[in-house]
């Protein structure tokens, strides 16, 4: 008899590599021989390469079997549990001790989580890696990663799984007085995190190290600490003032439709004209004048959403002390940048969040803006396209030639953007104030929370990969004894809201300040209104 | 300029050149030595080519292929992502057996293309059956033991918990 397991394994490997991962890991039970082979790393990385249009991290922990076959199976169960009608939870994090949440932000895929709390506590959460290097069985799990907390905690193995305890890493308190309408923006690059602080007086820069702490020898657990850079003059009296910052530069709005750019190594400052409707004419009843809704800093331009428009600017050549523009209107003195697309919204924005596309070398993603249409209440999803596939993220080159006006940098996305969903299900959500967005990365997955719901979004692109993953290759065959059912019951509506906590214990939500969500990892940190943090995973746990 | 396959049986196929392309072994034997001697090996149609390993009708299944490929430009490199044309799916059908021994022909032969499909179809036949099935389907005899077997279920069950919640 000609069978499977008689095939050399470079072939088997060939085999394996183009079935589906539960059927490899339904033909790993049957023999040694196919169990063996199917250990095979080249195997996982094709698997993953299957899955591509799921988003996966782009940084693996450590390249080795284990995680990547760890990272197919969750990234599938992930893309099962988020879009089916009751997901269930496959960990979850407490964090208690604050009154009231002001903004939480999941980094670093999923690993930590970066938490304001009454007005006047920032503090940084180390939740765990969410793909650990060990896999799959009990014994493997628990003496690898977590052995350290297996001893202070004794729960029994099911249970710790689930339950994780949240470790605080650092903290940085305000000590002059409580301050409102305070937000934060944060830029993760490698190791090092930076943060824009936004009090109501004051604008702090921060900056921690993630490096892993290093092993412990004490008992007493080694706290790390913020950095404060600098602290800046109040931005703005009302809030929340949007701001932008990456690994060089912050913005954030000033007078008169300003935009002050500062580069925070060297302190040098500059500053973008941004497109104003004139006085009358296009402006929504209700705003003095348009305000930035988000800001969302490129590595050589800066993407404006206002109520009414979407502007992009070219960033401007940062000197020590710029002259300022005596009317922002007035054009042609060198320090004004030149005036970049301007699309105008065909509705008005009173909510609004911006992607936040991975930069890698190769590709460059595109950019997803998730926003509520004040006057229909509907949730618009829209995507940029990038200009160019292959795009050098280089550094600004600003300081290398002051004199010189520098050429100005292809713009990185198109405008106008394309439209990807609108959903006129925002009724769940009242007309109120209480009523957050999150999207992750690549814009795949976001969550809407209203007065009591808090649904998950899909967005169409993966919606139509998961029906095409779960979808049964196999036309016209009738069904065997050996097959079975598991794949009758997929998703196959359109995308949409679908409830996300059902299986939680947080079933009634006041509306809480904080939202985040992480895309490859599942995790999505909900803020409730008397303080309380959750982090719920709804891939594969630890 | 046609060449002459002999298969293991010794039953001789006449093929054309660009049929014959497809085949990578003896593309590289008919035409390979070109380069070194001159002239090429066999370009006479007496000169056989002899594939030792290859019976007829399977050899006469994958010449249906490469005929059927002489002029277009099979799916040689891709994700499962990709799908098949029509014709494969239905050349390489369900039968495991038969796939097995084209799939090793293929690859003795150097058919890249052919190596993909058969690796497509037997994804197809596995598609969706649990590992029962799969040993009473290709006879594969369970030899782990008793202790790795438990585990084995374990571990499986786990995961198709995590994949499969409900």
């Amino acid at each position: 008899m000609h069978t499977l397991d008689r095939l050399p394994d470079d072939i088997l490997v060939l085999v394996l590599s183009a079935l589906s991962v539960q059927d490899v890991l339904a033909l790993r039970s049957t023999c040694r021989y196919l169990y063996a082979v199917s250990y095979s790393p080249s195997i996982w990385l094709s698997l993953l390469s299957h899955l591509s249009l799921l988003p996966l991290p782009t940084t693996l922990p450590s390249p080795g079997q284990e995680t990547l076959e760890r990272l197919a199976i969750s990234a599938l169960r992930l893309s099962a549990n988020w879009s089916s009608p009751s997901p269930v939870p496959t960990e979850c994090t407490l964090i208690k001790g604050a009154r009231h949440i002001d903004k939480l932000e999941l980094l670093g895929e999923g690993r930590w989580l970066l938490a304001l709390t009454d007005g006047e506590r920032l503090s940084l959460y180390d939740l765990g890696s969410p793909f650990p290097a060990s896999a799959s069985s009990s014994s493997t799990d628990a003496d690898a990663a977590d052995q350290q907390e297996q001893e202070q905690e004794p729960m029994r193995g099911g249970l710790s799984r689930i339950f994780r305890q949240p470790k605080r890493v650092a903290e940085y308190t305000r000590s002059t007085g409580r301050g409102w309408h305070c937000g934060f923006e944060s830029y993760l690059e490698g190791e090092e995190l930076f943060v824009l602080l936004s009090w109501r007086n004051q604008t702090d820069l921060l900056r921690i190290s993630l490096s892993p702490p290093p092993p412990r020898r004490q008992s007493q657990p080694q706290r790390q600490q913020f950095d404060l850079l600098q602290s800046f003059e109040r931005i703005r009296e009302s809030a929340p003032t949007p701001t932008a910052i990456n690994g060089r530069l912050l913005v954030y709005p000033w007078h008169s439709g300003l935009l002050r750019v500062v580069d925070y190594r060297t302190w040098e400052e500059g500053s973008v004209v941004t497109w104003n409707p004139s006085a009358g004419g296009g402006v929504a009843e209700g705003w003095s004048r348009e305000d930035p809704l988000a800001l969302h800093l490129l590595p050589q331009h800066i993407l404006v959403l206002k109520p009414t428009s979407l502007q992009l600017f070219p960033l401007p050549a940062l000197q020590i002390s710029p002259r300022l523009p005596s009317h922002p209107s007035a054009s042609g003195i060198g320090e004004s940048p030149r005036p970049g697309p301007v699309w105008h919204l065909p509705f008005r924005v009173d909510a609004a969040v911006f992607s936040r596309p991975r930069l890698s070398a190769k590709t460059q993603e595109p950019l997803s803006l998730l926003m509520r249409d004040v006057d229909s209440w509907t949730l618009v999803h829209y995507r940029l396209r990038p200009t160019t596939t292959t795009t050098t993220f280089a550094r600004p080159s600003t300081s290398s030639s002051p004199t010189d006006t520098p050429a100005p940098a292809p713009a990185p996305y198109h405008l106008p953007p394309t439209l990807i969903t609108e959903l006129p299900e925002l009724a769940f959500a009242q007309r109120d104030r209480h009523n957050t967005f999150a999207l992750g990365a690549s814009g795949s997955r976001g969550l809407v929370q209203g007065l009591s719901v808090l649904r998950g979004y899909t967005a169409p692109w993966l919606a139509a990969a998961e029906r095409e993953l779960g979808r049964p290759r196999r036309r016209g065959a009738s069904p065997e004894t050996g097959t079975e059912s598991r794949r009758s019951a997929q998703p196959t509506s359109d995308p949409a809201l679908n409830e996300i906590l059902h299986n939680t214990p947080l079933r009634i939500m006041e509306g809480g300040n904080g939202l985040s969500v992480d895309e490859p990892s599942g995790r999505i940190a909900v803020g409730e209104a008397d303080g309380d943090v959750w982090v719920f995973g709804f891939a594969v746990g630890a | 300029m046609s060449i002459t396959l002999i298969s293991k049986e010794g039953a001789q196929f006449l093929v054309s050149k660009p049929v014959a392309d497809r085949i990578g072994v003896v593309r590289d034997c008919a035409y390979g030595a070109d380069f070194w001697l001159g002239y090429a090996v066999a370009t006479d149609d007496s000169m056989g080519i002899t594939l030792a390993n290859v019976t007829s009708s399977i050899l006469s299944k994958i010449l249906v292929w490469c005929e059927h490929y002489k002029d277009m430009e099979p799916l040689v490199d891709g994700d499962s992502n990709m799908e098949f044309p029509e014709w494969d799916m239905a050349y390489i059908g369900h039968d495991m057996n038969q796939i097995l021994f084209v799939l090793e022909a293929a690859d003795y032969l150097h058919i890249p293309g052919l190596l993909l499909l058969a690796c497509k179809g037997i994804a197809d036949v596995l598609d969706g059956r649990n590992p029962r099935g799969i040993c009473d389907l290709l006879g594969i005899v369970m030899d782990f033991s008793h202790r790795q077997e438990v585990d084995m279920d374990k571990e499986n069950g786990y995961w198709r918990w995590f994949l499969h919640p409900t």
